[in-house]
């Protein structure tokens, strides 16, 4: 129970303090982004880690004992690639809620992760008196993120429904005006994370023009609630990716 | 998870650059940590410092409808500076119309338009050149030029009020407002947004021009028709006649001859009227096309004008921000009556 509660505490601080310091330093300068590098490495290593030891755990099934091509296929690329992958995807989406989050919704964000993180152990350690390792590790992953995103989904939306607030000037400007308003919210120095940033803000803003302009029906507007709580599965994902990061380096002969 | 039953070989082989991995992981760790206590400290220390202070809602309001109203001021005269740098190479373009229309060449083109109603086209092209990107830019820096006033103004009124820079001591929630009055200066009632449609408008005012224009073409190529059409006819028979005369030596081809002779004989009489008529109406022509340019002109700022004191207006009217959840609910009552705004333009 301790070595839960260790390792999700541990998560925790991997998990805040880089995006806080992000969220702090980003509208002072560029290197802000260093910050993030932490999080992209632990994200990386064990999504790779993980990745590898389910590849060569179906390979010592398929692969007949003294093939050469055990020497060819070890893996690393494609699970390389496969972290790759994750990240480049999670980290835009992580950095924006970071920077464009009101302080309800990273609460509700937290409570999320601590749940997905929580149910990942558990399933883990139910899962590891039927499966064998690594598969007992990685399906308690998914099923833990799976369970958590899904529960907190709608509670997400409903936060969105009820307590984020918009600037009202989006009611009376045309489309283009709402991207630009949505964009203004970057620091006005721009540069090359702002162009990437800027796809988000922009997207977010038409996205709630468009809703605004139907806003007689109420469908439209929870439909936009919804979709904004599906970050969810994605910071689920990171957190629970990280605790087993913690677990990882914790228990060290499990390397 | 040691006594497991695993398919997998054991993994307990470490790599030797693993032990630096971790010396740097865990270095890093603690340098992030480190960043993040010194910044809360320097955020603690500031906060302490510099002791905010929060304005009075009802005194904010003021102070932005104030800024708003001296920002307007300070930026309609310029609205008409503008307008004239605009209009400026339209009234360079009148001599040169002028002579075009009284040439041949023009004469001739100004009828086919006027026969397929493309008046408006030419005259644009040859007056209005350029005029589209010129007023849309003009209308970008009344409105650039009004944010600039606004945000300066705002800042010397809340000097004057608190005896300090805005930026330094002011407290979240007046910053807030304040942020939110400089967002609606910026994006609400765009005067470029608005200039771009009235340039349609502007086309609209152009055809009316044009059509009045066409008017008096045709009715001037009547007239010129009916007065010249005898001294044409005469010149053209003469051409004929002498021409005939001239060529007879030729044989065959003295009516080809002859032809060629009525031609010229028509256009000589042509450029002789067309001359005649810029001699004694040029001047008038002139000074008509300036009145139709003078009336758009003043119809272009009387709308730009209108714009300014929609923006002026808007800015002061506080936006609210709002939640989806309030817009579902306002959608349950009865639909509110138009702002003030709204009512004055």
């Amino acid at each position: 129970m301790f070595g839960a509660v260790r390792k999700l505490g541990l998560a925790a601080i991997a998990f805040i303090f880089p995006l806080y310091l992000w969220r702090e330093l980003y509208p002072l300068t560029e290197w802000s982004v260093l910050a993030l590098l932490p999080l992209v490495a632990m994200i990386f290593w064990t999504m790779q880690k993980n990745a590898a030891a389910i590849y060569r755990a179906k390979l010592n099934v398929a692969l007949r004992a003294g093939s050469p091509l055990s020497n060819l296929l070890t893996g690393r690329l494609s699970s390389g690639l496969l972290a790759l992958g994750f990240v480049t995807a999670a980290l835009p989406v992580l950095s924006w809620q970071a920077l464009s989050s009101t302080p309800v919704v990273i609460a509700g964000i937290f409570a999320l992760c601590l749940v997905a993180g929580a149910t990942s152990l558990v399933n883990q350690a139910w899962l590891a008196h039927h499966l064998h390792p690594p598969f007992s590790r990685t399906t308690g992953m998914a099923i833990g993120t799976c369970v958590a995103a899904i529960v907190f989904v709608p509670i997400l939306a409903w936060i969105n429904w009820s307590y984020v607030e918009y600037p009202g000037e989006i009611r009376d400007v045309s489309f283009w005006e709402a991207m630009q308003f949505g964009m203004n919210e970057l620091p006005a120095r721009r540069g090359w994370i702002a162009e990437l940033l800027a796809v988000f803000y922009a997207a977010e803003t038409a996205k709630l023009w468009l809703v605004l302009q139907y806003k007689s029906s109420t469908w439209v507007m929870a439909l936009f609630c919804l979709e904004a709580a599906l970050v969810a599965f994605i910071v689920a994902k990171v957190f629970v990716v990280l605790t087993e990061f913690v677990g990882r380096i914790t228990e060290k002969g499990e390397l | 998870m040691q006594n497991e039953r695993t398919i997998l070989p054991q993994e307990r082989y470490r790599h030797p650059n693993e032990k630096i991995f971790w010396k740097f992981f865990w270095g890093t760790v603690v340098v992030l940590l480190c960043i993040t206590i010194f910044l809360a400290i320097f955020r603690w220390w500031q906060d302490r410092t510099e002791p905010e202070v929060e304005l009075d809602p009802t005194l904010i309001e003021i102070l932005i409808m104030e800024a708003a109203e001296k920002a307007d001021d300070s930026v309609r005269s310029d609205v008409k500076l503008r307008l004239d740098r605009v209009y400026a190479p339209v009234y360079e373009a009148i001599p040169d119309y002028a002579s075009f229309h009284y040439s041949v060449l023009g004469e001739y083109t100004e009828l086919t338009s006027a026969l397929l109603g493309g008046m408006a086209n030419t005259l644009h092209d040859q007056l209005y050149n350029g005029f589209d990107q010129r007023y849309l830019e003009a209308a970008e820096k009344i409105d650039q030029k009004y944010a600039e006033a606004f945000s300066d103004q705002l800042a010397k009124l809340i000097a004057a009020k608190t005896g300090s820079s805005p930026d330094q001591t002011l407290g979240p929630l007046t910053k807030t407002i304040l942020e939110d009055a400089k967002n609606r200066v910026k994006f609400d009632a765009s005067i470029v947004a608005a200039a771009a449609t009235g340039v349609g408008v502007m086309k609209a005012t152009m055809a009316v021009a044009a059509k009045k224009l066409t008017t008096k073409i045709a009715a001037k190529a009547v007239a010129k028709a009916a007065a010249k059409g005898a001294a044409k006819i005469g010149g053209a028979g003469t051409g004929l006649a002498t021409g005939t005369l001239l060529c007879a030596w030729s044989g065959p081809f003295a009516a080809a001859c002859g032809v060629a002779g009525a031609v010229v004989g028509w256009l000589a009489v042509d450029t002789a009227v067309v001359n005649l008529d810029e001699y004694f109406n040029r001047d008038e022509f002139e000074a008509d096309l300036r009145n139709i340019i003078n009336k758009d002109r003043e119809k272009k700022t009387k709308f730009l004008e209108a714009l300014l004191s929609q923006k002026s207006c808007n800015t002061a009217t506080e936006k609210n921000d709002f939640t989806l959840k309030g817009v579902a609910d306002e959608n349950s009552l009865p639909a509110k009556t138009r702002p003030p705004c709204h009512a004055e333009n």
